[in-house]
């Protein structure tokens, strides 16, 4: 049983995030999917992840949305954006609501495999090796 | 007018859209390759095509990712949603956009960029154009393998210079008048040299 890091992705874009959870799968951690802002706020009610990977341009409930709500609800839990949208007013209030990380799509990988791995072991100790589970 | 905010409107959400695809590509090329690498290098026959293939799609969706930026950068200019810029970002951009037409002459175009951070006020879509005139410019004087480089630098009084130079070209730059209204509707000075051209730009107070 997989006792890596717990991670809620938050993604309207199905392939990318099932894929992206799939490679943090290989390295041992435990992601789970949410395909909306608002089944992903239900996940986290459900189960609170060690991170949250969100999306910022959603149907209905924006990354933003979930952000705030996310803060107002647990203001200590590390949040990464993940998105295919970088406007600066987007990052710049993203970063104001205290985000752990601020990605474009596509992602670089080894970067945000970096971040998880600091906030899994914040002594260091290099990134999860890959390794097959299941 | 009408016409272009429109076509802004829908590159800025197809460029964004084009974002997502280029993730998932990329994604599901270095899922394959993880999963061919869980054991070790594979044995397989040809193993060696297989990687060689994901690296091209790799390095090709990176390719995509960088003229997808610049585009989206472009649309939301358009749609004039900047009215202080970043240069450097601009500079970016620019660059990227111009790269297709240095390389269709046979040249090659390189961004130096000695200024981090400075802002200036302009609409960013006049900026992505006069910037982009002036490399045609100058490129306009250029011969099959020169070296163009698209540098961005510090000048005195606050102010900040990009500067467009061939390496092998003498010919100096001709302006026109579409040029000149670019140029004044940035507030830059354009100063043309053989085989360069100077913008020279105010930067923005408190920048």
């Amino acid at each position: 049983m997989a006792t890596g890091l717990s991670i809620l992705l938050i993604d309207d874009e199905e392939d990318f995030i099932r894929t992206l959870a799939a490679r943090l799968e290989l390295r041992g951690m435990r992601p789970r999917t949410a395909f909306s802002g608002m089944q992903g706020l239900e996940e986290l009610e459900r189960e609170a992840p060690d991170v949250v990977l969100l999306d910022m341009r959603m149907p209905a409930l924006s990354g933003i949305d979930v952000l705030r709500r996310i803060r107002a609800a647990r203001p200590e839990l590390p949040v990464m954006i993940i998105t295919g949208h970088c406007s600066e007013q987007d990052r710049d209030q993203a970063l104001e609501l205290g985000v752990q990380g601020y990605y474009s799509k596509p992602v670089p990988f080894d970067e945000l495999l970096g971040s998880l791995r600091v906030l899994q072991d914040p002594s260091g100790g290099g990134l999860p090796r890959i390794r097959a589970v299941g | 007018m009408h016409n272009l905010t429109f076509l802004c409107r829908m590159l800025a959400s197809a460029t964004h859209e084009m974002q997502n695809i280029l993730a998932i590509i990329k994604e599901s090329g270095a899922l394959a390759g993880d999963v061919l690498n869980l054991n070790g290098p594979p044995r397989m026959k040809h193993g060696d095509k297989l990687f060689s293939a994901l690296e091209t799609l790799e390095a090709q969706v990176e390719r995509g990712r960088t003229l997808m930026m610049a585009l989206n950068t472009c649309a939301h200019a358009a749609a004039a949603e900047y009215d202080v810029l970043e240069l450097s970002v601009f500079c970016d951009r620019t660059a990227v956009l111009a790269d297709r037409i240095v390389r269709l002459r046979e040249c090659s175009l390189k961004l130096v960029k000695q200024l981090d951070k400075g802002r200036i006020r302009a609409d960013g879509f006049d900026f992505i154009q006069t910037a982009y005139r002036a490399v045609e410019l100058v490129l306009a004087g250029c011969r099959a393998g020169d070296e163009l480089t698209l540098a961005l630098q510090p000048a005195e009084n606050g102010q900040a210079v990009l500067r467009v130079a061939s390496k092998t070209a003498r010919a100096v730059p001709q302006s026109d008048a579409e040029f000149d209204a670019m140029t004044a509707r940035i507030g830059a000075q354009a100063r043309l040299e053989a085989g360069e051209l100077r913008l020279t730009v105010p930067l923005a107070s408190g920048e």
